[in-house]
């Protein structure tokens, strides 16, 4: 009996180990075998070179990105949060509640690359628009949608009832102690739900390998265009074997915005809360 | 004013959460019907069992037959699953039993920053590193193989793992813990006789979602399984239906065959994932029920 | 005596079980009654059907016919009713703002924005509540930081605020010492000569304290009810003979 008690506290021990050694190495390697690509010239210039991309920036691909992922979190957030909303604070059927729910966890099953394929038929080609940043950021919104609703569901279940039916007894509106007192009380969560939402887009490829993703594009002058973005460009990179300083650079670079984001997610979310929840 | 407010936001909100709903089911019609077309050119078993997969004509006809990406898919996600398991489960042990509320709080950011990380950064760290060792130590030829994959998605599982086992060990331990300290029962006796033996149920399903989520990963498999339409074995290339798509789907022409079977290709992958979330969410239900009465 | 707020045969269901059966009960203008009875019996349940908090629950339905003032409740938009009904929770329930924003939660939401008016009213209710002197100088506090029965007071000034008829109150003393207890029930006193106050409790001697009026309830049904000292003194029924000897609650 002895023996089971200790094997487990062993092995308990030895996988945390295990985990938290294997995200200090994926971090670790990228950040040290990247550190030398960047430069400001690598950040700040668009890919050249004979073969495109040997030599040259990922400053198209950043911008890109950045667009992807906007597009994608505003499309993705907004009916996210309603959804959230409509669960917490308006559906009063518990049947139509756990129908919601069942459809919200199947959109999180999707694989993302299903996403592509439908913002291909449908935006690309029956539609018209090609492949732009407006379609892949479709696919993108979907793929965040459970995600951020998820964590906003979360965050307005876990205020006190009292505390909303207080407002409520007092005869305002559902709007007006949404607007005053969940966002507020939320907004930790909220936020943080949403940059974690857009780093989780941000570093997709399989929704925009054909949907709005290109090898190469200048800045993106508007969502009806294809862009660059950061994930392909280092598949691409690597599957045609261009340059591998150059594929470091890019990890490097997406890697730091991971970290930065997640940081950024965790720190707000605690402040919020500090000031929110406690006396 | 406040009347007309109050009425906009409230169907506002009830028209985008029609819209989330809706958006379910346009992924759902597209893919089927850009997938029916295929039928027409192969039947449904020679589709899903046929293990030749051709769709050029270079003299010996076409043929769509992703039998073995199909079993690539699920060989790779069952290899992975194994291994998360074993590494993801001790883990959430840990975190929910080993620590103080402060350090747990630590953690769990550290946990999702692991989840953050994009996929085709594990695929390139996995070419950099995995293919690279496997190649030196003379495994599996190139590097290349099932294996290599499993284990690269096996860590890619970890975070998802980790914190869903780790919220109902959790909650077990706060249940039961003082009930077992006031026996005078050891702490990490309790641990392992009591909170693990009670999450057996809650891990199992968490495995099965996490088996869902393996088999829609795309990028890092492809980077390192080879990409060869190969029955899979442990050594052996294999190709998951995830990365025949990825990598097809630039070179099919719209309209045609091969193009349809691809979009089939997604639609098997698209069954799949729904029925295991749908029966994940059903089986979940049944259990909480169970717990409440 | 003219009833404020008067139930016919009302009931009360979660998920198709009942929670409340054919409660007829009124409470009269200006007095406290206290609904007394052992915890999960339904009183809180009575208390949100009164000011329809209980239907918009998932799972719960309500029958029956509640008027407030003559009204029926049902044909009273449910912002108007809830204004003229207050309710205080059994945990107390600041918002997360300063205590003056607190005060001024629901009126900014009626729309008066006017400064002068506003302090008038928090200066008001507050001194209502026996709060004004401890916090004057503190307006602008976390009301989170007040202690828990001041908390609670300045939930009942803060409902106050919206001018009620009613003031329902929740079991509003069990999460409180006892010297918060008895500020609480000398202020409940002073204002029931401007509203009518209803008091749910399990604590016997509270009842037997303040209220004017007692309904004793047991298991969702309404026992018996009467002036408090009738029914302290000669309870008609078994049931309430045991709970007030203590042999149950």
């Amino acid at each position: 009996m002895r023996v089971r008690t200790s094997l487990v506290r062993v092995w308990a021990y030895a996988s945390m180990a295990l985990v938290l050694a294997a995200l200090v190495f994926l971090f670790g390697y990228v950040f040290w075998q990247g550190k030398d690509v960047i430069t400001w010239e690598f950040l700040s210039t668009a890919p050249s070179g004979s073969v495109l991309g040997s030599e040259g920036g990922i400053w198209p691909a950043i911008v890109g990105s950045l667009c992807f992922t906007l597009t994608a979190v505003v499309l993705g957030a907004i009916p996210a949060i309603a959804t959230a909303l409509y669960l917490v604070f308006y559906c009063r059927s518990r049947r139509l509640q756990s129908a919601i729910h069942l459809v919200i966890q199947n959109i999180a099953g999707i694989p993302s690359i299903v996403l592509g394929l439908f913002a291909y038929s449908l935006l690309v080609r029956e539609f018209a628009w090609g492949r732009c940043v407006l379609s892949a950021g479709v696919a993108l919104a979907i793929m965040v949608l459970p995600f951020i609703e998820v964590r906003a569901e979360k965050a307005f279940r876990e205020l006190p009832d009292a505390l909303v039916q207080s407002a409520c007894a007092l005869g305002c509106s559902k709007l007006y102690t949404i607007r005053t007192i969940v966002l507020p009380a939320c907004r930790g969560e909220l936020v943080s739900g949403v940059i974690l939402g857009a780093c989780y887009a941000m570093g997709a490829t399989a929704p925009l390998m054909f949907t709005g993703g290109v090898a190469y594009a200048s800045l993106p002058a508007s969502l009806t265009k294809p862009a660059m973005a950061l994930p392909l460009h280092l598949y691409l990179l690597l599957a045609q074997g261009t340059s591998m300083p150059q594929a470091y650079g890019t990890a490097f670079v997406l890697m730091v915005i991971v970290l930065v984001s997640n940081a950024l997610a965790t720190g707000y979310a605690r402040r919020r809360n500090r000031t929110w929840k406690q006396p | 004013m406040r009347t007309i407010g109050n009425f906009l936001f409230s169907n506002l909100i009830k028209l985008l959460t029609l819209l989330t709903v809706l958006s379910l089911a346009f992924v759902l019609i597209f893919i089927v019907q850009e997938a029916l077309p295929a039928f027409s050119e192969t039947s449904l078993t020679a589709f899903l069992f046929g293990q030749r997969w051709m769709p050029m004509d270079y003299g010996n006809g076409v043929s769509f037959g992703i039998g073995n990406f199909i079993a690539g898919t699920l060989a790779v996600s069952a290899l992975a699953i194994l291994i998360a398991l074993l590494i993801g489960v001790g883990a959430a042990v840990f975190l929910s039993c080993a620590v103080s509320e402060n350090a747990r709080s630590l953690l769990y950011p550290l946990i999702d920053l692991l989840a953050g990380i994009p996929s085709v950064i594990y695929g390139f760290i996995g070419l950099c590193v995995l293919v690279k060792l496997f190649q030196r130590l003379g495994i599996a030829g190139s590097g290349h193989s099932v294996l290599t994959a499993a284990i690269l998605l096996a860590v890619m599982l970890l975070p998802f793992l980790v914190s869903s086992c780790s919220e109902t060990m959790l909650k077990i331990r706060r249940r039961y813990l003082p009930a077992a300290s006031a026996l005078g029962i050891s702490y990490w006796h309790t641990v392992a006789h009591v909170v693990l033996p009670l999450s057996a149920r809650n891990i199992l399903l968490s495995v099965i979602l996490a088996t869902g989520r393996a088999m829609g990963e795309t990028m890092a498999v492809m980077m390192v399984m080879g990409n060869a339409n190969l029955f899979p074995t442990l050594l052996g290339k294999g190709e998951t239906i995830a990365s025949l798509i990825a990598l097809e789907m630039g070179t099919a022409a719209a309209g045609s065959t091969h193009y349809h079977a691809l979009y089939a290709a997604g639609l098997v992958l698209l069954v799949i994932l729904l029925a295991i979330n749908t029966g994940i969410a059903l089986l979940r239900r049944r259990l909480l029920r169970q717990e409440g009465a | 005596m003219e009833a404020a707020v008067t139930l016919r045969s009302v009931s009360a269901f979660y998920d198709g079980k009942p929670a409340l059966e054919q409660i007829s009960l009124s409470f009269p203008r200006n007095r406290i009654t206290a609904v007394l009875g052992p915890s999960g019996c339904g009183k809180s349940t009575l208390l949100r059907a009164v000011n329809r908090m209980l239907e918009e629950e998932p799972g719960a339905a309500v029958q029956g016919q509640i008027l407030l003032g003559g009204n029926d409740v049902q044909k009273i938009p449910v912002e108007e009713l809830r204004r003229r009904v207050g309710l205080v929770f059994q945990t107390p329930t600041p918002f997360p703002f300063s205590i003056y924003k607190n005060m001024t939660f629901a009126l900014r939401y009626y729309g008066i924005r006017e400064k002068v008016k506003l302090e008038a009213a928090v200066r008001e209710k507050l001194e209502m509540a026996g709060l004004y002197n401890e916090v004057r100088q503190e307006l602008n506090k976390s009301a989170l930081k007040l202690s828990g029965g001041q908390q609670q007071r300045l939930c009942i000034a803060r409902a106050l605020t919206v001018e009620p008829e009613v003031l329902l109150l929740d079991e509003p003393c069990s999460a409180l010492d006892v010297k918060s207890i008895a500020t609480i029930e000398a202020m409940l006193t002073a204002l029931k000569k401007r509203y009518t106050i209803v008091l749910v409790t399990h604590n016997i001697a509270q009842a037997r304290r303040i209220a004017d009026e007692v309904a004793f309830f047991n298991d969702g049904r309404l026992v018996e009810t009467g002036e408090k000292e009738l029914l302290f003194d000669r309870p008609q029924q078994e049931e309430t003979r045991a709970f007030l000897s203590g042999v149950y609650g």
